[in-house]
């Protein structure tokens, strides 16, 4: 065990081939927990990002060269929470569902998100990540509280083991005038922290924020309120701040107006007990006046890395500062409007053990339809099953059962809807699709999806609406392959409603 | 070396009978053998059924060399820089078997910092090595049945490319 353990995490993945005892000691949760997690001099960071309408995953090493993660995950349709210990955490399709994610044994395991009829589902629903010390078990909190007044917190909390939620008493929870910015959170030693800020009105209504800290103990899971140093000011300025984690400091940062100039400061919390013990200015950077620049994290140098914006450029860079120059230098990526989310690398066998998630599917955004059952657009997606892996198929995104709600049963092969096009008069063919015949369509859904989604059959059963609207597809498809690249399309384009008319008419579908 | 003169010597006897004597600040690397002169058992040669006279030489080579003591900061530096050397050099064995009576021997005599080296080293070894390899080597039955095998290789596929 001693060997095993000084074994990287691929090794050991490789290894568990060996032989059935090998297998049952890499699985086991003592060895998991001792094995920890470990920096990797070969991948510094990940960073995540979406660009126009797609998102991408790069893994950067300490010279900052970086190539493209391939993970598997469409990543344009994951939101990044936080990163603990190497374990991201995604939440998607409208916050139902979290995605956790080691990149150092590419595993991901979807957590679904409870609805609680007491629980304001406002938009400010805000999710936090962390994995626990010692047990390494990755736990989740979800906090709601409502959007437009001041009211309760309420925070459900789950394991990853137990896959259940438990509401937190409310002597666990921060004052409910207290709101906290869900753009970033900082893990470190166990506890989770955020930039919080309440709001006080004086005699003459003027309201006044001010600013606070907000921790979370993964261990005790309870909230810790404290207020932000006093030390953490610059002039009359009350900035957005964001946070970031620099080894086991939380760092404050924020970028401020001089007129001609900006300044980038950042101040650096250490803690004891979760008690704020210091707080020291760890930086202040100028910057032109053009450029707005927001604190991701940093380097294994410890070099801070930020998002830059820059006025008149659509996107928004990446930089990092160099030390020689003193100056915040593009290393080229760009990317939309705050995507970018940095997590440092570590290797772990967090995950090891769970399934690996099926419902890591990718949505291509191009090719979706409103679906008449009424509840969203139809997507486009690629089968991640082992016998059809790479499959294309249509469903609907509602094809998950929820409570009271058996899920939308739309489903359609790609390669079938290709082949009855080539069928179907007055199409040209479509050469770029392979129509070999569908083998039987086992497209198992795993846990989480009904059963009658396998489709040895374009349909199976389900709502009249969809089976309507899946003849409709076919020619609306058919449209658009022949009349414009998927670029350009545009869902609600008249002329693409009129053409689909057509066609239909020439099909005698309606 | 000057100071041998002045300190206690440790009778070690190795399973196939052959005695050893090192300075007891040398031997109290072992936290085994600390336990034993603590527990005032030390007072004749001690056995060590485990480590045979091969193995227990290479120990306490090791133990000497990470015994010696740098006498101000400037050696320290050469000192730590040798010491690596050493070390690197201590692992490279002719014989593989024999880096595993080494990771016996320092878990046994409870020698961290050799245990630390040695299982690093085999761990170095075999971390290339594929699936066969690792079997071949450690005499190793696969008990999995094919279907059982292939499941577990999918299940992390994107590892054995």
């Amino acid at each position: 065990m001693d060997i095993m353990n000084r074994l990287p995490v691929k090794s050991l993945l490789l290894f568990r081939v060996v032989s059935k005892q090998w297998k049952f000691s890499i699985d086991s949760f003592d060895f998991i927990r001792n094995y920890g997690c470990r920096e990797r001099n070969t991948c510094c960071f990940n960073l995540s990002f979406r660009h126009n309408n797609q998102g991408y995953i790069h893994s950067f090493d300490e010279n900052l060269t970086f190539r493209n993660f391939d993970s598997n995950l469409d990543v344009f349709s994951l939101k990044p929470v936080a990163s603990s210990e190497g374990v991201w955490c995604f939440s998607y399709l409208q916050n139902s569902f979290l995605l956790l994610w080691n990149p150092s044994i590419k595993k991901s395991v979807g957590i679904s998100v409870p609805n609680y009829i007491r629980q304001p589902d406002s938009p400010k629903m805000i999710f936090g990540f962390g994995i626990r010390p010692v047990t390494l078990e990755p736990t989740i909190l979800k906090i709601n509280y409502p959007l437009y007044t001041e009211g309760p917190w309420f925070v459900s909390v789950s394991t990853l083991s137990s896959r259940t939620w438990y509401n937190l008493d409310y002597d666990c929870l921060p004052r409910p005038s207290i709101r906290i910015k869900r753009s970033g959170q900082a893990v470190i030693d166990g506890k989770n922290f955020w930039i919080g800020s309440e709001k006080f009105y004086n005699d003459d209504g003027i309201s006044n924020k001010i600013y606070l800290i907000v921790s979370f103990d993964l261990v005790t899971h309870q909230f810790h309120v404290q207020d932000m140093p006093e030390q953490v000011v610059v002039g009359e300025f009350s900035p957005p701040y964001y946070i970031s984690q620099l080894g086991d400091s939380v760092i404050i940062s924020g970028s401020f107006d001089f007129g001609n100039f900006r300044f980038i400061y950042a101040w650096a919390l250490d803690f004891q007990d979760g008690f704020i013990s210091s707080c020291s200015l760890l930086f202040n950077f100028p910057h032109p006046a053009g450029h707005f620049l927001k604190l991701l994290g940093f380097t294994n140098g410890n070099q801070p890395i930020v998002e830059a914006e820059i006025v008149q450029q659509w996107y928004r860079s990446l930089q990092v500062f160099h030390p020689i120059i003193e100056e915040f230098v593009n290393i080229g990526v760009e990317a939309n409007r705050d995507s970018f989310f940095i997590g440092p690398h570590k290797e772990s066998l967090i995950l090891l053990t769970e399934p690996n998630y099926i419902a890591i599917m990718k949505m291509v955004p191009y090719e979706a339809f409103a679906c008449r059952c009424g509840k969203g657009d139809v997507v486009l997606r690629e089968s991640y099953q082992p016998n059809t892996r790479g499959k294309l198929y249509y469903a609907c995104p509602r094809s998950k059962p929820k409570e009271n709600d058996f899920g939308c049963k739309f489903f359609l092969w790609k390669e079938e809807r290709v082949r009855l096009l080539i069928s179907s008069p007055g199409s040209s063919s479509t050469p770029s699709y392979s129509s070999e015949p569908s083998s039987p369509n086992s497209y198992s859904s795993g846990t989480t999806t009904p059963q009658n989604h396998h489709s040895g059959t374009s349909i199976s059963g389900g709502c009249s609406n969809c089976k309507h609207l899946l003849a409709k597809i076919k020619v609306l498809e058919a449209a658009v392959e022949m009349h414009m690249h998927p670029e350009q399309h545009t869902r609600n384009s008249t002329a693409l409603l009129h053409e689909l008319y057509n066609d239909m008419d020439n099909l005698g579908l309606e | 070396m000057s100071s041998s003169s002045s300190s206690k010597m440790i009778e070690l006897r190795s399973s196939d009978g052959e005695t050893f004597h090192v300075e007891e600040t040398v031997v109290l690397q072992s936290e085994t053998i600390k336990q034993m002169i603590d527990d005032d058992c030390a007072n004749a040669a001690i056995p060590l059924p485990n480590v045979t006279s091969m193995t227990l030489a290479k120990v306490i080579e090791y133990i000497k060399k990470h015994a010696e003591k740098p006498k101000d900061d400037d050696d320290k530096k050469v000192a730590e820089e040798d010491l690596k050397k050493f070390d690197a050099e201590f692992v490279k064995v002719d014989q593989e078997s024999m880096l595993f009576d080494l990771v016996r021997a320092a878990n046994y005599l409870n020698i961290k910092s050799l245990l630390d080296l040695t299982c690093q080293a085999v761990a170095d070894s075999i971390k290339d090595l594929s699936v066969e390899e690792v079997r071949k080597k450690f005499n190793i039955q696969n008990d999995f049945t094919p279907e059982e095998e292939a499941k577990v290789r999918k299940e992390n596929a994107w590892a054995f490319d």
